[in-house]
């Protein structure tokens, strides 16, 4: 206010002013309170002066920190580093991040030699480059860095994009009529970081926009030629949405009835593959300490090779001694879309006699009606739902009971794993049989489970901790998975 | 009081097993909190046939065997001694115990939609052998055992330690109240 005031008193104040600033010595850098830098889990103190009544910050160091090489040029100094380039200049406040212009507080300065620059470099050029957020709080002298907020990440498949939307709370979502090409939802009860696109954009989905307001946010999707429906599923367990928008080659999800991922193709080239147990989770053990975890393990890794040398892409679940849920095996699978579940398992009983593989499909059998219901409000409030676009309703999705829809092409496969499992020397025919098994509900495709032998019988345990056995095993799967394969396709009418 | 209530554990011991000791049959009536509906005094205690499942040694199977239970009015009592006869020994050669050695029921209760909710003790998922075959046998065994001897019980939770859990030993869904899965009888 005082300098405004005195540039009105006329030009003779203001020269004088001006010539004053001009012949006063240039204030020398004071060494005040280091600021802090926190980013990732690691901070550093950075050495700081003031010049000008301006906080500033050793360059060299603060790029030692970031990880970026410094280089000077005269007064041209650069930093570079994976993320990108910031060219900076001595004596001006501007500075290049990866071409794009930030204007600091001040101008970059040298003390004895070395570049200092402004504090707010810290907290505005830099996050540019990592694509970070940072707050600066000059009280306490703190830097600290975050990673950007982003409220959606995209993932684009051949007949779909899919839109995550993290939430910190399960919002009441709501669909405002379609207009055009433009489709928007309000999730009502979150307020989430605004974005503007963010993802790459194809002619499904042409762009999106994520708006907080007052208490809740508003999502605008714009679609494009290729888009046919718009599926909604909240999955309440992982605080998030997917937005599946389907292409016209995608399957529509089917109102009014309890819809499931499923692949699309008709193609038939992937596996994945679960090695019972792991980790934490021994499994059952034999009399003579080996465990199933171990067995299944083997069994699977073999059965990989074996199929990717037919041809068939084979994914594990686990490929070590890993703890892993069943929810997420499953996930795997219907993640990666896979053709066929197959999760391999040794069997037990309290006592000796048992013996011989048994094979089995989804049974559904145990729960009855009233089960279910509960079921779909318990998942109402705790699982998933899912809203489809149909007539704008929610509509309640048990993704949990995916496997509904393949118990028949599932006992299919149940059958021929069986039969060629009844083919192994030494095996007893104890049939495909059902149960309600939770690692198989939430497949998206045929799935089974295979118990290759008792490890409560002394003999199938010895037998189970040869190399041959696993072999032969994996391969007699392996055949069943080609059988399947061959039905499949002829089926299809594929060559 | 007292005199009945010893006098019918000596009862429990000789229904549940065939004069079995009582030690087989860990919740006889007359266990604290739950006392039977008597008629006489110098009488027995009337009695009920029941349906136990049990599996066999080959593990092919649950098979029904009858049995027998005091005909106390207490639905949760009931199914109480059914549980209880279910951790004994097995009625005859050639069927196992479906139950790991130790297990013990801490609680029982029914509510109005007939959902019995069972916790076990943690011997339950401790100490078990594991493997499909015994999972559907331990759960069809508790499941088919109480909705086939109790009437009042539609469908079963299993509980472990007073927690839902999600499976015993990795296999069979736990998620929600079960029916008997008739599959899971031996052919």
């Amino acid at each position: 206010m005082a300098a405004r005031g005195g540039l009105k008193r006329g030009p003779l104040a203001a020269a004088l002013v001006t010539a004053a600033c001009l012949l006063l010595p240039k204030p020398s850098p004071a060494r005040v309170a280091d600021y802090v830098v926190e980013r990732g889990g690691r901070s550093v103190e950075l050495p700081t002066r003031t010049i000008g009544r301006r906080d500033m910050v050793d360059l060299e160091e603060a790029a030692r920190f970031f990880g970026l090489k410094l280089t000077r040029d005269r007064k041209r100094l650069e930093l570079v580093g994976d993320p990108g380039r910031i060219t900076l200049t001595v004596g001006r406040a501007a500075v290049l991040v990866d071409g794009e212009t930030v204007v600091l507080q001040g101008e970059v300065d040298l003390d004895d030699g070395r570049p200092f620059v402004p504090v707010d470099f810290l907290s505005r050029a830099v996050p540019r480059l990592f694509d970070e957020t940072a707050r600066l709080d000059a009280r306490a002298r703190v830097v600290t860095f975050e990673q950007t907020v982003r409220a959606a990440t995209c993932e684009e498949f051949d007949d779909r994009v899919r839109v995550t939307i993290a939430v910190p709370s399960m919002p009441r979502t709501s669909e405002v009529e379609p207009k055009g090409h433009e489709r928007r939802l309000v999730l009502d009860g979150v307020e989430l970081p605004a974005q503007e696109g963010g993802c790459t954009f194809g002619d499904i989905l042409t762009d999106l926009t994520v708006e907080p307001l007052k208490g809740r946010t508003q999502l605008t999707f714009f679609v494009g030629d290729r888009f046919s429906a718009l599926r909604v599923l909240e999955v309440e367990t992982e605080k998030k949405i997917v937005f599946d928008f389907l292409s016209e080659t995608a399957p529509a999800p089917a109102p009014q009835e309890a819809e499931a991922p499923s692949r699309p193709s008709d193609g038939f080239d992937l596996v994945v593959i679960d090695a019972g147990h792991g980790g934490d989770d021994r499994g059952a053990v034999g009399a003579k300490g080996l465990e199933e975890k171990t067995v299944t393990l083997a069994i699977a890794q073999e059965l990989a090779r074996k199929l990717r040398d037919r041809g068939i892409e084979a994914i594990l679940t686990r490929s070590s001694d890993a703890t892993l849920g069943l929810v997420d095996r499953t996930e795997i699978a219907n993640r990666a879309r896979a053709d066929l579940f197959i999760s391999i398992h040794a069997n037990a009983s309290p006592v000796q006699p048992a013996f011989g593989a048994e094979t089995y499909f989804l049974s559904l059998e145990a729960t009855d009606a009233q089960s279910r219901t509960l079921a779909a409000f318990e998942s109402d409030a705790t699982g998933l739902r899912s809203t489809g676009q149909g007539g704008g309703n929610l509509e309640l999705v048990l993704w949990d009971m995916a496997q509904q829809q393949y118990l028949e092409e599932s006992s299919h496969l149940a059958e021929a794993v069986q039969k060629e499992l009844n083919v192994l020397a030494g095996t007893r025919d104890r049939g495909v049989k059902q149960a309600n098994f939770l690692v198989l509900r939430g497949a998206a495709m045929p799935a089974v489970l295979v118990e290759v032998g008792f490890l409560s019988n002394p003999s199938e345990e010895k037998a189970m901790g040869t190399a041959e056995f696993r072999q032969a095993s994996a391969d007699a799967i392996a055949r069943a998975v080609l059988a399947f394969q061959a039905r499949r396709q002829m089926r299809s009418g594929a060559p | 009081m007292r005199r009945i209530g010893v006098l019918l554990l000596a009862c429990a011991s000789l229904a549940c097993d065939g004069g079995k000791p009582a030690s087989q049959s860990p919740l006889a009536p007359g266990a604290p909190g739950e006392t039977p509906v008597a008629g006489d005094d110098m009488s027995p205690a009337p009695r009920l046939a029941v349906t136990l499942l049990w599996p066999t040694a080959g593990a092919t199977g649950l098979v029904p065997r009858g049995a027998e239970i005091f005909a106390t009015s207490s639905p949760v009592d009931r199914a109480k001694q059914v549980l209880g006869l279910l951790l004994g020994p097995p009625p005859e050669r050639g069927l196992v115990a479906p139950l790991p050695e130790g297990t013990r029921v801490e609680v029982v209760f029914i509510d109005a939609s007939g959902t019995a909710t069972v916790s076990f003790s943690r011997e339950m998922v401790d100490k078990a052998p594991g493997g499909s075959a015994w999972e559907i046998a331990a759960v069809n065994a508790v499941v088919g055992s109480l909705t086939r001897s109790v009437p009042k019980i539609k469908r079963v939770r299993i509980l472990v330690s007073g927690q839902q859990v999600d499976t015993l030993t990795g296999h069979l869904d736990l998620r929600q109240p079960l029916i008997l899965d008739e599959r899971s009888l031996a052919p």
